[in-house]
């Protein structure tokens, strides 16, 4: 059994989930209108209580599109995030906190971290499983977007092939990322430091930006990447050659003149090879890590929170119905002489309890069918805010997940409703066609 | 009432396995220390394998962590088997724009003097076709295969939600 529910394709797993969710709510469903055609005195009641309807399914679907959407941006992120990291297989820096070294080198937050210096960058550059080693060296902006000092490799591995123009190959040219406000020829003249704290006209130099690279989804797409040789040399730094440099940026590097880099990142031959450079600059002077492993574990992280946060939004969905129910209870017992009419032309106690459990099963279903839809919206509008803040794309959908939790919402809240259904149903009829 | 009768009985029925328990974790407590230590220790010339662990699991599989410290000539990793076990993969955590996965690597080299750690969300000795549950407190044989030289060591299987061995951080 459980090798053949493992066997079906996950969408029909999926849908099977919630066709298992939304069970109990067909079953009270069928049990409570057996026998009866509650349709037209339903559609009748609707039509009568139309503005009570309308504020009662509001309320339930705006809640319903919140927690869709908050647990659909969880994911979003998620994903984000890992796209964002997707290249970084492996950054060297000085030892220090990894979290922060991740933040600065693969999501460019800007931060003060010590340097790798030109012996450990040469060593790593000559570890047999090394592919491409490069300097990523932050502190500068422009505006708002960071100057990273690199190498044209970097660019190249980033962006895999260049919108437009071509790749620096002279210092104080600047390939610049996809969101930056500059285009190919313009100039632009780098600032000390991020933000508030930047200090214009520190750098007396000009930049000109000789490409631009693809939506990459990530923060880079923000930053302008000029060659790393520049960088140093702008701080007055040498600038990793010798005298004799031919002003051709670029590898290779020469130990005695490099003046540092805050990471490094090391594409490896393999899988393996990753691990291999990972535990071999792992030591007292560098650290080596995963971008993708710490990320892992804050998505762990996150996940527990989500699960939290699922609870959180099915307990505010319960509470909001409860308080529709309760509304729902007020109403029949303003609308109990005509109900008691119904009852005293003959129509059984089963009828009311039926008539009342389908409206408030109604005013559930539309509420949570308009609450996915509004969710829909609210997800496309809040990855928009968040990819605006953090320039990491992410792209929330509403899943399979969220429709889950909606049809438990369902199931639950029609269960609820045979509350308010039975109250009415035991009304006095006598009483009420008096009152 | 009717029902304090049979709390009653139901205390008188589960006090001889609450003092049953009681005794085995005495008898656990009085474990002999030195014994324990050798459990987490498993030492073939130049090479030490520490605090090999897992997680307590109904599935069947599991991934079995642990450090190897080389002091000796470079060794290379190239597989490991467990009775308990159809199958044992050297595997390697790579997250991509999709999520997180654990890959098969044929091998993986150990440097003259350094230390590897297979850890949570990095490298992994899987076990495939795990023949019963794994319960936490369970221990766990496996044989590491470092070419010639196989090293036999204790996986201590730790809570479904461990993130390391729970005397990770002790010297031995």
């Amino acid at each position: 059994m459980t090798d053949l529910w493992f066997a079906l394709p996950v969408g029909v797993q999926d849908a099977a989930i919630a066709l298992a969710l939304l069970l109990p709510a067909l079953g009270i469903g069928a049990v409570a209108l057996r026998g009866f055609r509650v349709g037209p005195l339903l559609r009748a009641l609707l039509r009568r209580q139309a503005w009570i309807s309308v504020v009662f399914t509001a309320l339930i679907a705006v809640s319903v599109a919140l927690g869709a959407a908050l647990i659909a941006q969880e994911r979003g992120l998620r994903e984000g995030t890992a796209r964002a990291a997707e290249k970084f297989d492996l950054v060297v820096a000085a030892p220090g906190s990894e979290i922060t070294a991740m933040l600065a080198a693969v999501y460019l937050q800007p931060a003060d971290v010590p340097l790798v210096d030109g012996e450990t960058y040469a060593e790593i550059v000559a570890h047999p499983r090394a592919e491409l080693v490069a300097p990523i060296g932050f502190g500068d902006s422009w505006q708002d977007a960071p100057v990273i000092g690199t190498t044209a490799d970097f660019a190249a591995y980033l962006s895999g092939r260049l919108a437009e123009g071509r790749l620096f190959a002279r210092p104080y040219e600047a390939v610049a990322g996809a969101r930056v406000d500059l285009s190919v020829g313009e100039t632009f003249q780098p600032a000390h430091g991020h933000g508030d704290a930047a200090q214009e006209g520190m750098h007396d130099v000009d930049y000109e930006v000789v490409g631009r690279m693809p939506m990459t989804g990530s923060p880079w797409d923000r930053a302008l990447l000029v060659p790393i040789e520049s960088v140093w040399e702008v701080h007055v730094l040498p600038n990793g050659h010798g005298p004799d440099w031919d002003r051709v940026p670029g590898p290779p590097f020469d130990p005695a003149h490099f003046p540092g880099t805050p990471a490094v990142l090391v594409k490896a031959d393999s899988l393996g090879g990753t691990y291999v450079m990972q535990a071999a600059f792992t030591d007292g002077e560098t650290m080596a890590f995963f971008p993708g492993t710490i990320l892992a574990r804050l998505h762990a992280l996150m996940g527990d929170i989500r699960e939290v946060m699922s609870i959180l939004a099915v307990i505010t969905q319960v509470l909001v119905t409860a308080g529709v129910l309760a509304g729902l209870t007020m109403l029949t017992r303003l609308l109990a002489r005509r109900l008691a009419l119904l009852r005293a032309l003959g129509a059984p106690r089963r009828f009311v309890f039926a008539l009342t459990w389908s409206y408030a099963t109604t005013l559930i279903v539309l509420g949570a069918a308009i609450g996915l839809g509004l969710g829909i919206a609210a997800t496309g509008a809040m990855s928009a805010a968040i990819t605006a803040r953090t320039d990491i794309l992410v792209e929330a959908r509403l899943g399979w997940r969220e429709v889950h939790l909606v049809a438990g919402f369902v199931s639950l809240t029609a269960a609820l409703a045979l509350l308010p259904a039975w109250l009415t149903m035991n009304r006095p009829v006598m009483s009420d066609l008096r009152g | 009432m009717p029902v304090r009768p049979l709390a009653l009985a139901a205390l008188v029925a589960l006090a001889p396995a609450a003092l049953l328990a009681g005794d085995a974790h005495d008898h656990d407590a009085h474990d002999d220390h030195a014994e324990e230590h050798a459990d987490h220790l498993a030492e073939a010339g130049d090479l030490r394998l520490v605090h090999a662990w897992t997680r307590a699991t109904a599935a069947d599989h599991a991934l079995v962590f642990m450090e190897i410290e080389n002091a000796g000539a470079t060794v290379v990793l190239t597989g490991a088997e467990s009775p308990m076990a159809e199958r044992v993969t050297l595997v390697a955590f790579r997250m991509t724009g999709e999520g997180g996965a654990y890959e098969a690597l044929p091998e993986l080299p150990v440097a003259q003097g350094t230390e590897v750690e297979l850890a949570p969300e990095g490298l992994a000795l899987r076990l495939d076709g795990v023949a019963r549950p794994l319960a936490e407190g369970d221990t766990l044989p496996v044989e590491v295969r470092f070419g010639d030289t196989h090293v036999e060591v204790t996986a201590q299987v730790e809570a479904a939600d461990a993130r390391q061995h729970s005397h990770a951080g002790h010297a031995h």
